[in-house]
């Protein structure tokens, strides 16, 4: 067929008392014939390839117009002819649609939408239906999912579909995790060995709980560290109970004197201290109460860490790591080479760069070594390292504690899986590790919350 | 860790340190972020 030159559109004004309509378009067999009375659809009319003829005769401004269906009726394979008919076929739809275009009629081709948790179908009436699955890994795709506080746990089975994403704000506990989340907590390595000594001995002399080098090849590490300690009849509430990084640090974390955690950035070597408070309101240590403390340091590019619990006064305990990030560390308590760490307490002789750590009452002593941690949900927890007679037995805790000074304290390093530190800490700016610190440190009171749980957990309480 | 999060920049994907979540108009942290796979919930964000 070859498609004759004409618009398919005839509008007859005013018109009454005919039935009968000619037009000289041509037709397709899909084609149709749509009519408006007074721009109303009407349907009470048949045609023929030359007329249209109304049952009754239709009374106003009368428009009828061809309606040829959007749609391609059957696709051309790969490797088979083209058959002139088809393709002529196709040739006078196109040619035709066009014609209706220009007649001013809009094109349509109804879409439908159905949708479920998994997928979203959209339905066409000219052609296949799409179906939208879900976004993965490797492919675009639909997002389902919600956001909430109260997400389900982890590893917990589901009716959901695979894909289906909670995200689940709150309370940012994760953020010591989250903000040292920056940097990562990566692998443990091992936690650090055990010290002893009682309350007759404030000197405690350097051991080791384990005699093999570690592998601790990355060059970017964070310490995850923590302190129980206790100090034998304070007097005063300026008490310094710490740890913190070296001369070059960044933060340190310190016991408040309401018995909250806090996290300051700090820069020992210029003696600066970002917020005052940590010199005027130290840990306020009760006899026969336990405190903690935690820190939590980028140890990135050799830095030492420190823990400090101290009395300068009388001796006094003074517990240090030098950690090197970029070879392996022996864990011995020899560091005649500077790459080893050693930890005891020692006699401070009041010109140290701390300064700012004090405390009138005598250190009981160190009675063992742990850490605490944080779990993949950065809830805290604690581990003893000690297999020896009483960490082995947590509940030997309980009666412990109660007579003899202790400090429950010890390094764990995080092997660093790639991460890198933030940068905010490596440029050296006080100011800006002051708020990425203060923004995003854990919440005292969930912290709290938690460390009473651990501890009571350990069978350690204060009694 | 490997994070499973991680976004685009400049070409180039990278990991999420943070990832917040508009709640109301709100933004907020993100404290956990978990995907379903084979019919299990698995954190990926944070992840230890």
């Amino acid at each position: 067929m070859t498609v004759a030159n004409k618009i398919p559109w005839i509008e007859y004004l005013e018109t009454a008392g005919v039935t009968v309509f000619a037009y000289d378009w041509d037709m397709l067999l899909e084609s149709e014939i749509e009519a408006t009375v007074d721009g109303v659809d009407v349907f009470n009319f048949t045609y023929t390839d030359t007329e249209v003829t109304f049952d009754v005769a239709p009374v106003g401004d009368l428009v009828f117009y061809r309606r040829t269906p959007v749609h391609q009726p059957e696709d051309y394979a790969f490797a088979r002819g083209f058959k002139a008919n088809k393709t002529e076929l196709t040739i006078d739809r196109a040619y035709m649609i066009a014609q209706e275009i220009e007649s001013g009629l809009t094109l349509q081709s109804d879409l439908t939408i159905e949708r479920t948790i998994a997928d979203v179908t959209v339905g066409s009436t000219a052609g296949t239906d799409a179906l939208i699955t879900l976004w993965d890994t490797d492919k675009a795709g639909m997002f389902a999912g919600e956001v909430t506080d109260n997400a389900p746990a982890n590893n917990s089975a589901t009716s959901k579909p695979d894909q289906y994403v909670w995200l689940e704000y709150g309370d940012i506990i994760a953020t010591l995790c989250g903000s040292l989340g920056s940097v990562d907590k990566g692998q443990l390595l091992n936690v650090g060995a055990i010290q002893m000594c009682n309350q007759n001995s404030n000197a405690i002399s350097q051991s080791s709980a384990f005699a093999a080098a570690m592998p601790f090849n990355d060059t970017k590490v964070v310490s995850f560290t923590a302190a129980l300690i206790r100090e034998n009849a304070p007097v005063a509430t300026a008490y310094m109970h710490q740890i913190h990084s070296d001369a070059v640090e960044l933060f340190a974390v310190y016991l408040d004197s309401g018995g909250f955690i806090k996290i300051m950035a700090r820069n020992l070597a210029d003696t600066v201290i970002l917020d005052a408070t940590i010199t005027n309101n130290g840990g306020s240590f009760t006899n026969s109460q336990l405190h903690f403390i935690a820190g939590a340091i980028d140890l990135s590019g050799g830095r030492e860490l420190f823990i400090n619990s101290v009395d300068r006064s009388e001796d006094a305990a003074y517990v240090t790591w030098n950690t090197y990030t970029d070879e392996l560390i022996p864990l011995e308590a020899s560091n005649g080479d500077e790459r080893t760490y050693s930890y005891g307490i020692e006699t401070l002789t009041g010109n140290e760069v701390y300064g700012s750590d004090n405390g009138t009452g005598a250190v009981g002593g160190i009675d063992a070594l742990g850490y605490i941690t944080f779990d993949d949900s950065c809830s805290l927890i604690t581990e003893a390292v000690w297999d020896g007679i009483y960490v082995s037995d947590p509940q030997k805790w309980a009666g412990w504690y109660a007579t003899q000074p202790q400090v429950f304290f010890g390094p764990t390093f995080w092997k660093n899986t790639g991460k890198t530190a933030p940068s905010s800490y490596a440029e050296n700016s006080m100011e800006l590790a002051y708020d990425e610190v203060t923004s995003a440190y854990m919440l005292d009171s969930s912290l709290m919350a938690q460390t009473d749980d651990a501890l009571i957990n350990k069978g350690i309480s204060d009694g | 860790m490997s994070r499973k999060i991680a976004v685009a920049q400049g070409g180039i994907v990278k990991d999420a340190t943070t990832v917040r979540v508009s709640v109301g108009g709100v933004v907020k942290n993100a404290k956990r972020v978990l995907v379903v796979k084979n019919g299990i919930v698995r954190q990926v964000w944070p992840k230890g």
